[in-house]
Order: structure tokens, then C-alpha cells, then sequence
């Protein structure tokens, strides 16, 4: 049997969990910025109405 | 032992922990990478193929690091919840939670590399092997932590309850263990003797295991700084430090 | 029992909860029905064929008797938490891990104890030799109370949830892998012929960890939602 996809897809499979490990935390801040920005915006706007 | 608890207790500041893991964080990613680097490079190009296994062999350099450390952060897990249980540390509550998804992460992949490895190894995807089924308990005990935790609203009362349930599983981690290999060898009769003839590590395959087992660790030491400094600044966002890390020092207060 | 003594808390838990579970007395057959039910399923899903049947008896009625035991876990701090009589037992002089000892003996004297007592006739339905039955019925006498033990540990960390039913199972079911391994176990070394003393050893010990810890791990799990 050819083992080589086996492999392949192991190592991309743990390739995925890094990526996915990685990114996470950063997209979690980065979101919590955009959502505590548009609520200032929010906040913002409607003192000045 | 006082000097060490004021020490840690110093972590206890959101401020301080943020400070400190911004400046740790680079270094931990920058050794996971060259230990990583070197540990592949020594495996997959440099390293023969297994007699026995032939190239699949290969796919233990993730698979076995990735197996040890899904118990390493159990074990982390627990001993932070402990800390979070006793001392009340928020950092210790937000890095007990922080752990859980790396910890599951690396128990998944070690459970997908596994069954890869098995299906040209053995001639199936699934063994119902001891050390497969303990895996796959710890599995579920990792979604019951993370579930514990998502389901219940306030986050800090979220984590507690997890660390405890954490600390429960961590109690009963080695009779699991125990019960499955009791329960293998029970049904020894219609299972294959997976390990046979494979008792000893050619060092062309020990030192690149080394190396992954140090990159998976640093791995896990960055990504559970950065986690929990995420989630630091989520649970404080309304304090000034936070809102400093968020949008920088000069931005007026909404 | 002298009034006010850690005893007469006890028993007051216990009649309690006895006397609200008789008022809702439909409710508490529910284990019992499900078994039943996936009892009956069994052979409608495999088959009638008697020896296969019997090969598998011991293992199925274990997974049901377990399923079953996490049926009524879900209630069994919801409803002291909503009508307020968990804060006067985490407020009270007494100890919280005896109150909590109290609810545990209790559920299991009315779920475990009817699933095993309800056993020889799903054994016999299902065929299971009769040299194994009593290993079956003692392995569950001995595997049922930690069961409600390591539930009712995870029922106070879930009290209070809305909807705890699916992660109850979730906690719950990684945690009793070793008693449902031993016990099934137990079944299959007695029909294998082999012997059955360390398996029976490994739930007693199993049982008597649990009855000493189990109340305290409960007490410090309710104190915590509550807090």
C-alpha cells in the first residue's frame, strides 16, 4: 500500500490544528475590538443627536 | 515556598500577567518553530524509514508528541484549577479554560493521526486498542470541561465549576486508564497484538521525537499565554489597561 | 435522634425528598419505563436468535441500567435551587456533604436500587445464563451507587442550568467508563469462566472511594454555583 497520503494527511491535519491554534486568540481580540469600537461609535453618535 | 506564592500571586495582576506574556509569547513561538524545524527536517528528510512500518513510521513524530501532551495539558489543567479553586487566582481560572481547547486540540490530533497511521499499518482506521479508547475518553472529558465552561453564563463562576469537574477527571484519569487495559486484556481474544516486535527506538527516530516533544510543549506555552491574555482583555475590557492594549495608550475614554 | 442533630438532618433530607418524589410518583417510574423499553428494543434490533442474545445480555443491560440512571440526575438539585431550599441547606449549621450524602442515598434508592431490582427479569428476557445472574445483580448493587455518586457530583456543578441535560450526559459518561468496564466485565468473566474477583474487588473499592469522597466533592460543587 502507498503510504505517502496517509502521511500527508496527517501531517496536514496537525498543520490545521496549528493554524487553528494560532489564529484564535487573535481573531477572539480582534473581534472584541471591532464589537468595543462600534459600541463608542454607538455611544458616540448618540450624545451628539 | 511563601517567597514563591507572593511571586505568583504578583501574576494575579491582569495588568502585570498581560505585560509579562507579551514579552514571553515571541520567544515560546520562536523555539516551537526552530525546535519544530529541525525535529521534521531530522525525521522526514533525514531519517530512514522503519524497517518494520515502513514510511508510515513517519507519522509518529506528531502523533506520540501530540499523545503526550494531550495529557501534559489535562494535567496543566487541572493543576491551574486547582490553584483557580483554592487561591482564587483569575489568571489561573482564565488559563485553566485557556488550556482545555489546546489540550483537546492535540487529543484530536492525536486520535486522527492514529487512526491515519492504522489504516495502512493495521489495514483499518479503528482499533478499539486501550490506548485509543483512553484517548478517546480523555476526548470527551476535555468537551465536558469546555462545555461546562461555555454553558454556564458568569465567566468566573463558569471556570470554577470546570476547574472542579477538571480536578474530578484528573482523579480518575489513571483508573480509566487502568479499566481499559484491564478490559483489553480481558478481550485479548479477538484483538491484535499492536506493539509486538517493537520494543526499542533507533536513535535516528529518538532524537527528532525529542526535539517535537519540546516544540509541542513550547507550542502549548505560547498559545496558552496568548489565549489567556485574550481572554484577560475580554473579561477586564471596561478597565483602562485593557482598553490601552485594545486601541492604544491616546484614545479617549467613550 | 435528638432534634437538630446532624442525623436527624440526615433523615429530615431524605423524607423530604422521599415525600416529594412519592407526589410525583409517575415521574420517579421513568428509569424503569425507559429500561424496559430499550430492553425490548433489543431483540427487535438484532434479531431473536437466543445465543446471541445471551452472549451480549450481561453488556447490554449495564449500558441500559446506566443510561437509565442519568434520566432523573438532571432534577436532582434543579428543583431545590428554584424553590429556594438549596440556599437554606448551603446556609444551614449543618454539614452541606451530609445533606448532599442524604440526596445521593436517596436517588439511588429510587432509581438504582429499582433497575437492579427489575434485572432478573431483563436478564431472563434476554437470555443471560443463569450462573451470571448473580454476578450481573451484585455487580450492579456495587456499580449503581457511584453511579448516582459521580451524577449527583455532576448534577450540582449543572444545577443551575436551563438545559443540562445532554452536557450532564456528556460529564457524566467519561467519568463512569471504569465502573461500567468492571462491571460488564465482571458479566464476562463469569461466562468466560474466568474469575471475577478483581473486577468485584476493583467496584467495591470503587464504591467505598466514592460514599467517602463523593458528598464532599457534591457539597464543594454546590457551593460553588452558589457563590
Amino acid at each position: 500500500m502507498n503510504h505517502t497520503p496517509f502521511i500527508v494527511a496527517s501531517y496536514a491535519v496537525f498543520a490545521a490544528f496549528l493554524i487553528w491554534d494560532f489564529v484564535s486568540p487573535r481573531l477572539a481580540l480582534r473581534r472584541l475590538k471591532h464589537e468595543l469600537g462600534a459600541r463608542a461609535a454607538r455611544v458616540e453618535r448618540r450624545k451628539n443627536r | 515556598m511563601n517567597a514563591f506564592l507572593t511571586w505568583l500571586t504578583s501574576f494575579g495582576s491582569p495588568e502585570k500577567f498581560h505585560r509579562v506574556a507579551l514579552r514571553f509569547e515571541p520567544w515560546l513561538l520562536g523555539l516551537a518553530v526552530a525546535t519544530g524545524v529541525v525535529g521534521l527536517y531530522l525525521g522526514l528528510v533525514k531519517g530512514p524509514a522503519d524497517y518494520l512500518q515502513g514510511e508510515s513510521a513517519r507519522i509518529m513524530y506528531i502523533h506520540i508528541p501530540a499523545a503526550w501532551m494531550s495529557l501534559f495539558i489535562y494535567g496543566f489543567m487541572a493543576f491551574a484549577g486547582f490553584c483557580a479553586l483554592v487561591w482564587r487566582f483569575k489568571v489561573a481560572e482564565l488559563m485553566a479554560m485557556a488550556a482545555a481547547p489546546i489540550g483537546a486540540g492535540f487529543t484530536a490530533v492525536t486520535l486522527i493521526t492514529g487512526s491515519l497511521w492504522g489504516r495502512p499499518t493495521w489495514g483499518t482506521y479503528w482499533v478499539w486498542d486501550a490506548r485509543l479508547t483512553s484517548e478517546l475518553v480523555l476526548l470527551f472529558l476535555y468537551f465536558g470541561v469546555i462545555g461546562l465552561y461555555n454553558a454556564i453564563e458568569d465567566p468566573r463562576k463558569g471556570a470554577r465549576a470546570a476547574s472542579l469537574l477538571a480536578l474530578i477527571g484528573l482523579v480518575n484519569l489513571p483508573i480509566i486508564h487502568f479499566s481499559v487495559n484491564w478490559w483489553n486484556t480481558l478481550h485479548q481474544g479477538n484483538s491484535i497484538n499492536l506493539f509486538a516486535g517493537k520494543s526499542s527506538i533507533h536513535p535516528s527516530m529518538l532524537w527528532p521525537l525529542i526535539l517535537m516533544a519540546f516544540a509541542t510543549k513550547f507550542w502549548f506555552g505560547a498559545s496558552l499565554l496568548a489565549r489567556t491574555r485574550a481572554a484577560l482583555v475580554e473579561f477586564e475590557s471596561g478597565k483602562e489597561w485593557a482598553q490601552a492594549v485594545l486601541f492604544g495608550p491616546r484614545r479617549p475614554q467613550a | 435522634m435528638r432534634k437538630g442533630s446532624v442525623l436527624s438532618a440526615f433523615f429530615g433530607v431524605m423524607r423530604r425528598d422521599a415525600l416529594s418524589l412519592w407526589r410525583r410518583r409517575a415521574d420517579a417510574l421513568n428509569p424503569i419505563w425507559f429500561a424496559a423499553i430499550v430492553i425490548t428494543l433489543f431483540p427487535l434490533a438484532l434479531g431473536p436468535e437466543a445465543a446471541k442474545l445471551a452472549r451480549i445480555a450481561g453488556g447490554v443491560i449495564w449500558v441500559i441500567v446506566l443510561l437509565a440512571s442519568l434520566l432523573s440526575l438532571d432534577a436532582l438539585f434543579r428543583a431545590d435551587l428554584e424553590e429556594g431550599s438549596l440556599d437554606l441547606m448551603l446556609t444551614s449549621a449543618q454539614p452541606l456533604a451530609v445533606l448532599a450524602a442524604a440526596k445521593i442515598l436517596l436517588h439511588w434508592l429510587a432509581t438504582g436500587l429499582p433497575l437492579v431490582a427489575i434485572t432478573p427479569i431483563a436478564a431472563t428476557a434476554l437470555g443471560l445464563s443463569p450462573k451470571a445472574l448473580p454476578v450481573l445483580l451484585t455487580s450492579l448493587a456495587l456499580g449503581t451507587p457511584i453511579i448516582s455518586v459521580i451524577g449527583a457530583c455532576a448534577a450540582a456543578l449543572t444545577a443551575g442550568l436551563r438545559r443540562a441535560g445532554m452536557l450532564l450526559s456528556l460529564i457524566v459518561l467519561p467519568l463512569v467508563v471504569p465502573v461500567l468496564i468492571f462491571g460488564a466485565g465482571a458479566v464476562e468473566a463469569s461466562l468466560t469462566g474466568t474469575s471475577t474477583t478483581q473486577p468485584m474487588l476493583l467496584l467495591a473499592a470503587g464504591l467505598v472511594a466514592s460514599i467517602a469522597l463523593g458528598p464532599l466533592v457534591c457539597a464543594a460543587a454546590l457551593r460553588l454555583g452558589n457563590h
